[in-house]
């Protein structure tokens, strides 16, 4: 088996509402929000990036699994966003929280799914026995040009997972995943490109929800369970509209979304959305509750995982800060401090 | 544009972003920087001890005129922290609102500086507001 013997994340502390940006550039702020149901986003200091923000969730993580991270034997990191275009997050994260050398692991880029796309890896390593724990990281700082509307949604956050063999460790057990994938240019940035584009809506239909829907669907049929047996769903939230309508298309309830859902307080952290929407789950979960999460990322490809919360999972659930913790505290900052913590003065 | 050296910056980061000092085997003396000698005892039986990073604001004081590298980052406050465990260290505060004598801190992983756009990054200890 594979379980999750710990998990953490982090999402830093500075908070932008959507009408200040909204006000700066003369856009109707109701529009923007219900167009896109986000109400503040998270806004990284100008000395926090993806490594440090790894770092801290990877730290949640360890409080959780209670273990010797000179025992993990493989990290694995998603993101759109690391530190360097060539040098991996993973050796400086690795270093930083005491992993020791004897380990391996990469960089995975898969747009917003490279975060789930790492814990498949890890998961596999750790079924396979090549190591007794893994560590998948799943960060992101993405940025939009100032101007362009996509600055609206962008945010900033980290989830850490570390992944057992040992179910008496596990707070919940990783019962089954796949995914399903892919070649559609619906958002893509070329190497020298700083910011991303997009296809407009050709990243709807034909991205996001196809691939979304199709990797649930074939989740739930191989594990024979329909939406109403399921406790709790995550998907990935690029912003409020898309998983709330997914949800609806594939049967589930507001109900079971909402404690997957934090995108309206946090903005779409890419990579680290549909884990941090998972850790949000298992922050609120009860023993033997059911969980789908299904990530997805442009490109284009959804991961599903189907998941059972154990009797471990009340008493790990406080050992580290919770993402309501996250959520709650804050300080918002006006536009101008906003480009400057995020590193948008020339 | 301030360049560091790679070797200098890379020993000081090779064994973790932790906040290690030295401990004397025969007095038990606590110290950051680490030491070879004991200044209590005289002895040279030291070894590395980690810090659990939490402590109190002992001092502070704001720059508003930085070194180069730092440009971007003014105004930023470095503190004396008083360690748990006894020894002082200087470093960073982020993420307050009214700095304080006596208000408890924990040290997180920061960006430091970097070498310009293509230099590399340094990351090491700052503080913050404990949770």
């Amino acid at each position: 088996m594979a379980g999750i013997i710990g998990y953490g994340i982090y999402i830093p502390l500075y908070r932008i509402k959507t009408e200040e940006i909204a006000n700066v550039w003369g856009r109707d702020v109701n529009m923007v929000k219900s167009g896109l149901l986000i109400t503040e986003k998270s806004v990284p200091h100008y000395d926090e990036d993806t490594v440090t923000m790894s770092i801290e969730a990877s730290l949640n993580a360890i409080k959780r699994a209670n273990i010797n991270p000179k025992d993990i034997g493989a990290i694995y990191s998603g993101s759109e966003s690391p530190a360097y275009a060539v040098k991996p997050n993973i050796t400086m994260v690795a270093n930083a929280i005491g992993m020791g050398s004897n380990y391996t692991g990469a960089d995975v880029e898969f747009a917003c799914k490279a975060g789930t796309a790492a814990l498949q890896m890890v998961t596999g390593l750790v079924k396979s026995s090549m190591v007794k724990f893994g560590l998948a990281i799943a960060t992101d700082a993405a940025e939009y040009s100032v101007e362009n509307v996509g600055d609206q949604s962008t945010g900033a956050g980290s989830a850490a997972f570390i992944i057992g063999n040992n179910k008496n460790e596990a707070v919940a057990e990783i019962v089954e995943t796949l995914s399903y994938s892919s070649d559609i240019p619906d958002f893509w940035r070329r190497p020298q490109m700083h910011y991303p584009t997009h296809a407009e809506r050709f990243t709807g239909e034909p991205a996001y929800f196809k691939h979304t829907i199709m990797a649930t669907k074939m989740l739930m049929e191989k594990i024979g369970l329909k939406p109403s047996d399921i406790n709790h769903v995550a998907f990935h939230t690029p912003n409020g509209k898309f998983p709330t309508r997914v949800a609806q298309l594939l049967g589930f309830t507001n109900e079971q979304v909402k404690h997957g859902f934090v995108v309206d307080r946090i903005g779409n952290t890419y990579s680290a959305a549909t884990m941090i929407g998972l850790s949000s789950i298992l922050d609120n979960a009860k023993p033997g509750d059911k969980i789908i999460a299904t990530s997805f990322g442009s490109g284009a490809g959804s991961d599903a995982f189907y998941i059972e919360a154990t009797d471990l999972i009340e008493q790990k659930k406080r050992l580290a800060k919770t993402t309501k913790e996250y959520l709650d505290i804050k300080k918002y900052v006006d536009y101008s401090t906003y480009i400057k913590y995020t590193n948008r003065i020339e | 544009m301030y360049k560091s050296n790679i070797v200098m910056a890379w020993r000081k980061t090779n064994r973790g972003n932790y906040i290690i000092g030295s401990k004397c085997k025969e007095c038990h003396a606590l110290f950051f920087p680490s030491r070879t000698r004991c200044t209590k005892c005289e002895s040279n039986k030291l070894e590395d001890y980690i810090f659990n990073g939490n402590g109190k604001i002992f001092a502070h004081s704001t720059v508003f005129y930085p070194p180069a590298g730092l440009e971007k980052q003014v105004p930023y406050t470095v503190a004396i922290i008083k360690l748990d465990e006894g020894p002082k260290m200087t470093a960073q505060v982020v993420e307050f609102d009214d700095l304080k004598v006596g208000m408890k801190v924990q040290s997180c992983v920061r960006e430091l500086y970097s070498d310009g756009k293509s230099g590399i990054i340094h990351y090491g200890i700052k503080f913050r507001p404990s949770d």
